[in-house]
């Protein structure tokens, strides 16, 4: 029986320019997104059909929750926060169909998704606000003796927003998709021990519903919370005071 | 000639029509900001309540030791001075991580935000 972590393996398609099953999926995800919004869009009707209304739930959504919680003058950052959602999500519930590569189950992929964001508040931070947005690092009404050791511990704060990003999204995929594959593995297992537990062996495939129901569950809110994060981080750089 | 007057009563008679319209729609936008405003962040809360948290809390803490790490390592090297780097910076990203997780909560926020209050009303009273 093939190892749980199998499902992982990056594969090349074509070796010479370096194209994997990840990147395949990758242009997949994109072009989903992309064809979809142009199909949706396609009449730019006033009164929306059925497909536009969709995609405008999503885009009033994702543009309400912006406004809320980073406020008015973070809607510059909407297309970013608007394609990394759709991104994130898309790619999320392609990894559900059966046979399909999971890229958001790669470190390395949410970790760059993960520096975008950063990189766009710390960039954005010190262009708006210059000096003051080191302002970030030093908590308010601290005695002075312990603002060098505070100014510490908040840096290394700081620095772990990225990685917790990236933690989260791709260890919560890769969680799921294993414990979606063990329990598959059971069947197998059940059926070769032979005796009583061949009986036993299609009752596993209760569970894998149940798995699938909370991965689908998952997936969304992952999506979701890595969205929120990104604009709570975002507040940050617009309006840097502790 | 006698079509003007009837024109003109056309005329109002549609005006009124349209001004009674815009009103019955903006009553409605107002009417469908209210419920989008109460129902939004109802689902913002429940998500991040207690589904959202579970899957959230972990990694924030986690990653201020890996951080941690990292930065040691990264001193270790640079300064020779293994194993201290990693021992002090590893101190430190658990004091990160427990940040992390007290921001997360909104522990620190809470205390943050009566910050910002008093000096919200302060500067009120500056520039009153």
């Amino acid at each position: 029986m093939a190892s749980p972590l199998e499902q992982f393996t990056i594969k090349p398609i074509i070796p010479e320019i370096g194209f994997t099953n990840a990147s395949a999926f990758m242009l997949l995800t994109t072009g989903i997104v992309f064809c979809g919004f142009m199909y949706a869009s396609r009449k730019r009707a006033l009164v929306p059909g059925r497909a536009q209304s969709v995609v405008e739930m999503f885009y009033g959504f994702i543009f309400r929750l912006l406004k809320d919680v980073a406020g008015e003058d973070a809607v510059v950052f909407f297309p970013l926060i608007f394609s990394l959602f759709m991104y994130i999500l898309t790619a999320n519930y392609l990894g559900m169909l059966p046979g399909a590569f999971t890229i958001t189950s790669h470190a390395i992929v949410t970790f760059t998704l993960a520096c975008f964001i950063i990189g766009t508040v710390i960039i954005y931070g010190l262009w708006k606000h210059g000096a003051q947005f080191l302002n970030l690092f030093v908590p308010s009404g601290l005695p002075k003796i312990l603002v060098p050791f505070m100014a510490l511990i908040e840096l290394v704060s700081f620095l772990s927003r990225p990685v917790s990003l990236c933690i989260r999204l791709f260890a919560n995929m890769v969680a799921g998709h294993v414990a979606l594959k063990i329990f598959a593995g059971f069947i197998l297992s059940l059926w070769a021990a032979g005796g009583v537990a061949t009986v036993l062996a299609p009752f596993p495939i209760l569970l894998i519903i149940a798995v699938t129901a909370l991965e689908l569950l998952v997936c969304g809110l992952q999506a979701f919370v890595f969205t929120v994060l990104s604009c709570i981080y975002l507040k940050d750089a617009l309006h840097p005071s502790h | 000639m006698m079509d003007e007057p009837q024109n003109n009563k056309e005329h109002d008679r549609l005006n009124r029509k349209i001004v009674g319209l815009e009103e019955k729609i903006s009553h409605a936008l107002n009417k469908k900001h209210h419920l989008q405003d109460q129902t939004s962040t109802k689902k913002n809360t429940l998500a991040m309540t207690r589904f959202g948290k579970a899957i959230r809390l972990p990694a924030e803490f986690s990653s201020g030791i890996l951080v941690g790490f990292a930065l040691g390592w990264i001193i270790d090297k640079i300064f020779d001075i293994s194993p201290w780097g990693i021992i002090v910076f590893v101190v430190i990203g658990f004091c990160a991580g427990i940040s992390n997780l007290l921001k997360a909560t909104g522990q620190i926020k809470r205390i943050s935000d009566k910050n910002q209050k008093t000096i919200a009303k302060s500067e009120e009273k500056m520039e009153e």
